[in-house]
């Protein structure tokens, strides 16, 4: 927590309280009371996934050292460098999007293509989530949110927490950036954002779409833990990413090892040995150059290039990312 | 418009917009809301050059001898200006013979108020936590950076930047916009950040090598660093076998089979395969930017599917 001192008071005994910007949540030093720092938010709003111990995430750090294949070599090598954990203030709500779409949709029948054109009215139910902070663009965030949304997390009511766990506590709360009445418009239209892109992915061209929020739960806001370890190996910093409710690895930084190196010359080989079968394969079969083959033979040839050049910047580079949770 | 200093009583202009001043000669930070809009971050405690050769060491190819031969020239810190604003806007368009549709945009952005540090820093993964009060003294621990526009001019380009975002949702729900109109258009500004950036000049081999690193978290903004002659070789060898391996069987099927298709699907992919190893080994000083890296490595293959298909 920060030294810098401005003027709040704790609420229960009166005594001064230490803050800084980046807090929601200030505990009393002397009552253990807990006061409400922000301005924004009423407390009845706060909802909290309490973390575990930083025992447990280190087990589970070990743990996924000594499963892992390429980590399991090296875990004599791997040194814990240093590990910090918060609570990330995130606002979630479900809502329900009605609305109507006309787009166009190229059909194939009998070697024909046929561009069909449909009206369709649309009311769909959505998780929506901001994270409550300005200008962040962690993947590791993104990754906790999903892994809450997928695990369908306990929550617990903030005011429920007893002063022993505040006082064992040793994550700091995040503070948010953004109120109530903010994070309704940016869920609002993160939610429409989010159907218009499953429209724009099953249309070929959208003429005309239409969205409207008809219902919408109050905004909550949660309370996730996230744990970031720094490991060294040989000498570099590698980082790692927990969540904290269960302890387990969200996302993994890892060396590139001499094995995996050898893995990427062969994947840029076998993506000139995929290209030449498949294009030897498609020249025997009889077919008309309908756009239906035009697209399937640009697409087969955009997935052996990409194979080729993600093998090949996998070769040079001197990080691999793993995200674990799934 | 003319302020004077309530520290040092000396006088200065400022532009009309701003709220939060810096006093130039004793460096105060006062006006209005001074205290709730004027944030720094502060600097870590460990040695950035130490993180770069860190980060240096990780890098495929580099000397081995990177750390004991490399001296440190330039250690820099700077405080780079950021204005921050939160955006909400609404435009309604008519979409010829199907009626009104609508498009909605609440961001955040940052506005880097230094054109030397814009491209460095432009859409930057601010970190998420750290940010404190503004205080004086941190105008004496490196190179401080006053903005170099008001916060009038950075509200005039995300308000421009807001149009473009709204003008581009509109198109993407109807084909055919007629007219349109803002419903709703509010920039608030968050407040002026001070953000430190280490800039770090080594020497290796005779050869001057310069980096960025986020001061708060020793993130690599961007390194150069030299390859050894033994990688490129490696480098240049595999994308040569790869090009050669790609024409010969490619050529040598679509002479048999009577088609172009073995060719194009064997020459395209040596090439893709090839590039990134050509393009390292061919520049004299690598660079590398772990911001990117993280980026790159975290971005699922559907996700480059759904933008091939689109």
């Amino acid at each position: 927590m920060s030294e810098e001192i401005v003027e709040y008071r704790c609420n229960i005994c009166g005594s001064t309280l230490k803050i800084s910007p980046e807090n929601i949540i200030s505990i009393c030093e002397y009552c253990g009371g807990l006061n409400l720092v922000s301005e924004v938010i009423n407390i009845e709003d706060i909802y909290i996934a309490p973390s575990v111990t930083v025992e447990k995430i280190l087990g589970e750090f070990w743990s996924r050292v000594k499963r892992d294949i390429d980590l399991r070599k090296l875990a004599d090598k791997v040194r814990i460098d240093s590990i910090h954990g918060w609570y990330i203030p995130f606002w979630i709500s479900k809502m329900i999007i009605d609305g109507e779409v006309v787009y166009t949709k190229k059909q194939y029948r009998d070697k024909k293509v046929e561009v069909v054109r449909r009206r369709e009215k649309f009311s769909e139910e959505v998780n929506m989530d901001v994270i409550g902070r300005r200008q962040v663009k962690s993947i590791a965030l993104r990754e906790l949110i999903k892994a809450y949304f997928k695990q369908n997390i306990a929550l617990v009511e903030i005011e429920k927490l007893d002063e022993a766990w505040w006082r064992s506590n040793k994550l700091s709360i995040l503070n948010i950036e953004f109120d109530k009445k903010e994070s309704e418009l940016a869920l609002r239209e993160e939610a429409i954002d989010y159907v218009r892109r499953r429209w724009e992915n099953i249309a070929d061209e959208i003429e005309f779409f239409k969205a409207e929020v008809k219902k919408m739960e109050k905004p909550k806001l949660v309370l996730l833990p996230l744990w970031e370890i720094v490991y060294e190996y040989s000498g570099s910093l590698y980082t790692v990413y927990h969540e904290g409710w269960a302890g387990r690895p969200l996302i993994f930084f890892e060396p590139v090892t001499m094995g995996r190196r050898i893995l990427y010359v062969a994947g840029m080989f076998t993506s000139i040995i995929l290209g030449v079968f498949i294009g030897s394969t498609l020249s025997s079969i009889l077919f008309n150059s309908s756009d239906n083959v035009s697209l399937i033979i640009l697409f087969l040839l955009f997935i052996v290039t990409f194979l080729g050049y993600r093998s090949a910047k996998g070769f040079i580079s001197d990080v691999r990312v793993e995200k674990s949770w799934r | 418009m003319e302020v004077e200093c309530p520290g040092c009583s000396a006088k200065f202009q400022v532009p009309q917009s701003l709220k939060t001043f810096t006093c130039p000669y004793c460096g105060l930070v006062f006006g209005e809301r001074a205290r709730e809009d004027h944030y720094y971050f502060p600097v870590m405690k460990i040695e950035p050059y130490a993180i770069l050769l860190n980060f240096l060491r990780r890098q495929f190819g580099i000397p081995s001898d990177i750390a004991s031969s490399s001296s440190l020239q330039v250690r820099q810190l700077h405080y780079i200006p950021v204005y921050f604003y939160y955006l909400h806007g609404r435009m309604i368009g008519r979409c010829d013979g199907k009626g009104w549709t609508e498009a909605e945009e609440t961001v955040y952005r940052g506005v880097v108020a230094s054109r030397f540090f814009r491209n460095i820093l432009e859409d930057y993964p601010f970190p998420v936590r750290g940010k404190k009060f503004f205080r004086k003294e941190i105008m004496n621990m490196g190179v401080y950076h006053n903005p170099e526009f008001s916060e009038l001019d950075a509200r005039n380009s995300i308000e421009d930047m807001l149009y473009r975002m709204l003008n581009d949702e509109l198109s993407r729900g109807c084909k055919n916009v007629s007219e349109t109109r803002v419903e709703e258009l509010k920039i608030d500004f968050r407040g002026l950040i001070h953000y430190p950036v280490y800039y770090i000049e080594y020497l290796y081999n005779r050869e001057k090598y310069s980096a960025y690193i986020d001061g708060v978290d020793g993130k690599i903004i961007s390194a150069e660093y030299p390859i050894k002659l033994q990688t490129k070789t490696l480098q240049i060898t595999i994308s040569s076998t790869l090009l050669m391996l790609g024409a010969f069987l490619g050529l040598a099927l679509s002479f048999m089979l009577g088609s172009p298709l073995p060719f194009i699907f064997s020459i395209i992919p040596a090439i893709g395969s090839s590039i990134p190893l050509l393009r390292r080994s061919l520049t004299k000083k690598v660079k590398s930017s772990e911001i990117k890296i993280i980026q790159e490595e975290s971005r699922p293959l559907t996700a480059y599917i759904k933008k091939f298909l689109r």
